[in-house]
C-alpha cells in the first residue's frame, strides 16, 4: 500500500516538473517564465521526495532525501527573487520585446 | 505565549540536523560531533553577528504561518500549472509597489520568500529606504488586491515573529 | 502498478530535462538560467525517484549537492546578469 501511494506521489512531482519545464518555453516573457519555473520546483520536488519516503527507502537515505528536498525549498523562493530582479533591472534600460511583457505599472499606498 | 529563541542555538540546532542527515545515523557519535562542527565557526567569530541576538517567536502563529505559506505553495502551482497547460493565458502581467513598514531583515527575507510563492506573484524589487517592495504579478487585474495579500503576509510574518529582538 | 509509475515518473523526469536543457541552448541569458535551475531540480527529484526504485542510497549525495548547486549558480549568475547591465550603462 505505501509503495503504491508512494508511486503515485512521485509521478505527480515528475508531471509537475514536466509542466514547470512546458512553461519556461511557453510563457510570453523572462518574468512569467520565472513564474513557471519557481512556482512548481519545490513542490514537485516536495512530492517526489514524500513519495519516496513513503514508498521506503533504507534507514541512512531518508534524511538526504528529506534534506535535498529542503534545501530547494528554501532556495528555490531566494534564488527566483533574486533572478527576477536581475531580469527586470535590464529590461527596464532597454526596452525590447522583453519589456513589453509589463503592461501596467501601479502604485498602492495605504 | 512568545519564545526568545537565541539566533545561536538555532544555527548550531540546524548544524547538527544537516549533520545528522547526512550521515543517516542518528547515534551519540554522530550527534555529539554535529555539535562540535556546528558550534566551532560560531566560536572562531569575533565579530558582532546577528546570531548574538534572539529572535521572539509564537509557536502557534508560526504553525499558522507555515501552513498558510504550505497552502499558498500548492494553490500556486495548482494555477501556474493551469495556466501552463490551458492554450490562452488571460489577463495582463504587472508591477505594484508595496509599502511593507518596518520590519526586520529576517522577517523581510520570510515576506519575499512568501510573496514568491503565493499565487503568480513574484518580489522583483526591494527598496528599504522606501519601505517598500515590488511585486510582479502574472495576472494583475486588481493591483489593491496584489497589496492586500502582501500586507496579509507580512502580518502573519509579524504576528509569528514579533519585532522586538533582544540580546541573548 | 509501482513498477509502471516509476518507469513512467522517471520517463516524465526525462522529458522535463531534455525541456529544461532546450531552454537552456535556446539565446536568452535570465532563461539559460531558468533552464539550468530548472534541470538542477530535475536533476535532483531524478536521484530520488532512482534511490526509491532500486533502494539504493550511493548516489543520494548527489541530490543533495544538485541541491545547493542550483541554488548558489543561480544566484551567481543573476549577479553577473545584473552587473552586465550596470557596465553596459
Amino acid at each position: 500500500m505505501g509503495e503504491l501511494s508512494g508511486a503515485v506521489l512521485m509521478f505527480v512531482g515528475a508531471s509537475l516538473a514536466v509542466v514547470s519545464a512546458i512553461g519556461i518555453h511557453r510563457f510570453g516573457s523572462p518574468l512569467a517564465r520565472a513564474h513557471a519555473a519557481g512556482k512548481a520546483a519545490p513542490v514537485a520536488v516536495v512530492l517526489v521526495a514524500i513519495g519516496a519516503l513513503v514508498h521506503g527507502v533504507a534507514a541512512s537515505a531518508g534524511g538526504r532525501i528529506a534534506l535535498a528536498a529542503a534545501l530547494v525549498v528554501i532556495t528555490s523562493p531566494i534564488g527566483v527573487h533574486v533572478l527576477a530582479r536581475a531580469i527586470r533591472r535590464v529590461s527596464d534600460g532597454h526596452v525590447g520585446p522583453e519589456a513589453q511583457g509589463v503592461a501596467s505599472r501601479g502604485r498602492y499606498r495605504s | 505565549m512568545t519564545l526568545a529563541i537565541p539566533v545561536r542555538s538555532i544555527l548550531i540546532l540546524a548544524g547538527v540536523a544537516v549533520w545528522v542527515l547526512l550521515w543517516g545515523t542518528l547515534t551519540v557519535g554522530t550527534v555529539l560531533s554535529g555539535v562540535v562542527v556546528a558550534s566551532a565557526p560560531l566560536l572562531l567569530d569575533r565579530q558582532e553577528g546577528g546570531w548574538r541576538r534572539a529572535v521572539h517567536l509564537r509557536p502557534l502563529s508560526a504553525l499558522r504561518l507555515f501552513l498558510h505559506v504550505a497552502r499558498l505553495a500548492v494553490v500556486g502551482t495548482a494555477r501556474v500549472a493551469w495556466e501552463v497547460l490551458t492554450p490562452r493565458n488571460r489577463g495582463v502581467p504587472g508591477e505594484v509597489s508595496v509599502p511593507y513598514g518596518p520590519m526586520t531583515d529576517g522577517q523581510l527575507s520570510l515576506l519575499v520568500g512568501a510573496i514568491t510563492v503565493t499565487p503568480g506573484t513574484i518580489v522583483v524589487d526591494i527598496d528599504p529606504d522606501a519601505e517598500r517592495v515590488t511585486v510582479h504579478a502574472l495576472q494583475l487585474e486588481d493591483a489593491t488586491e496584489v497589496a492586500r495579500e502582501v500586507l496579509d503576509l507580512r502580518e502573519r510574518i509579524v504576528d509569528a515573529l514579533p519585532l522586538e529582538e533582544v540580546a541573548a | 502498478m509501482t513498477p509502471i509509475l516509476f518507469t513512467g515518473s522517471l520517463l516524465l523526469l526525462g522529458i522535463a530535462a531534455a525541456l529544461a536543457l532546450a531552454r537552456a541552448l535556446r539565446p536568452g541569458d535570465a532563461d539559460r538560467v531558468l533552464g539550468l535551475d530548472t534541470l538542477l531540480a530535475v536533476v535532483v527529484m531524478a536521484v530520488i525517484v532512482d534511490a526509491a526504485r532500486r533502494g539504493d542510497d550511493t548516489y543520494l549525495d548527489v541530490a543533495v549537492v544538485a541541491a545547493l548547486l542550483g541554488f548558489v549558480g543561480t544566484v551567481m549568475l543573476a549577479w553577473y546578469l545584473g552587473r552586465k547591465e550596470i557596465d553596459h550603462g
